[in-house]
């Protein structure tokens, strides 16, 4: 194997140069070399701050977003098949966005969000089961708007923004009683609503396979059982709001599968 | 339904005004009294139907009508093609929406009109003691 040229530095950048790239990919793959692979990070690393940079303006510091960039730009290094006819810039690009937008995603606000409205959000969420307690049922907008001392329509907003935004990561919350294991397929029989929508049962497990164990068991007990999204929360120790997320999550990954030319919302 | 305020959305047909449709939807049900239950549940439906509808338009606008009264929305989505059972994708898009809204909502109907296509839906508030 011969050793791969040294890279061109060009004003304090080094260039992307294709014949240089796969020369530093062969090293790094074939031979192992950590240097290569170095190389090749420096080499790219312009091409993640870019990607970075089309993030700004969204209430993160442009230093993280770099280094999230930078993350994403070595998976795309490691993952990158030098076999397939594409060029590295090709395949990094949506690997770094991707990474990008997972961090968005993970912490929250893939959008900037006023932090008004943020703070508006949680209280909503935590008004909604303080008021389900009092009154033992699911509150009115203008009961929560009461408790806040805020508008209705201030209401109607924040219930919008927890969705939209999802500020607390569906990773982090709560696992419900029984969900860790919840197949919905154990509980489907041949007559239930959902096999008339489905060819057969295989193509349902094919469907239900991006559904989580506590997803698919949401989705049971809303559809299935027909209990209310307060129920649900009330029954498994969750909130309203976050029954009401991972619907939207499930019934989202369901359409997508089952009518897959059908639009997104 | 009597003593209803009729309100209507004429949007395009493309996924982005979804949201357009499920906020005013989220406000009229406020406005009907709903709690925080049905409100979501109107959510929804409607974003289940603007999905329905957009894949059924017969041209690039649907007209989203509610009529709203106390404890209850009602809405109309007019001028869809109808489905076609040869068609398997939009067959089965049919029994999706079947499925989900029949359960969301406490009436659905598709209804045939000169050849087109009308969804009805309607969503009452539970009575609260």
């Amino acid at each position: 194997m011969t050793q791969p040229r040294k890279p061109v530095r060009s004003s304090r950048r080094l260039v992307w140069d294709k014949v240089l790239t796969r020369e530093l990919f062969c090293a790094y793959r074939l031979d192992g070399d950590q240097e290569a692979r170095d190389t090749l990070v420096e080499m790219y690393l312009n091409l993640a701050k870019y990607l970075a940079s089309r993030f700004r303006n969204r209430g993160e510091p442009i230093d993280d977003l770099i280094q999230v960039a930078t993350i994403g730009l070595i998976k795309a290094i490691d993952r990158f098949d030098i076999e397939r006819e594409v060029e590295f810039t090709t395949y990094a690009t949506p690997t770094i966005v991707g990474e990008l937008k997972r961090h968005f995603r993970d912490k929250g606000w893939a959008v900037k969000v006023p932090r008004r409205l943020q703070e508006l959000s949680f209280k909503v969420n935590q008004a909604v089961d303080a008021l389900t307690q009092r009154l033992q049922r699911s509150p009115t907008v203008p009961e929560i708007g009461e408790y806040l001392d805020v508008t209705p329509d201030e209401v109607l907003e924040a219930l919008e923004t927890f969705e939209a935004y999802n500020f607390v990561s569906l990773e982090s919350d709560r696992t419900t009683d029984g969900a860790e294991t919840f197949s919905i397929l154990e509980y489907i029989g041949k007559d239930d609503q959902l096999m008339a929508v489905v060819d057969d049962r295989e193509m349902l497990a094919a469907v239900l396979k991006d559904l989580t164990p506590q997803e698919q068991q949401v989705l049971y007990l809303r559809f299935f059982e027909g209990l209310t999204q307060t129920e649900i929360a009330q029954k498994h120790g969750i909130s309203q709001m976050q029954v009401s997320r991972l619907l939207r999550k499930t019934l989202r990954v369901l359409r997508e599968n089952l009518v897959p030319e059908g639009v997104e919302s | 339904m009597t003593d209803a305020d009729r309100i209507m959305l004429v949007v395009p047909a493309r996924d982005e005004y979804a949201r357009t449709v499920r906020l005013a939807a989220a406000e009229l049900a406020a406005r009907a009294g709903m709690d925080i239950d049905g409100i979501d549940d109107v959510r929804m439906a409607v974003e289940e139907a603007f999905v329905f509808a957009a894949e059924r338009a017969a041209g690039d606008e649907l007209s989203f009508t509610f009529l709203v009264g106390p404890g209850s929305v009602e809405l109309t989505v007019g001028s869809l093609l109808p489905g076609s059972s040869a068609d398997d994708t939009q067959d089965r898009g049919e029994r999706y929406a079947r499925f989900i809204l029949e359960t969301i909502c406490d009436e659905f109907e598709l209804i045939d009109d000169n050849g087109f296509c009308t969804l009805r839906l309607v969503k009452r508030a539970v009575e609260t003691p």
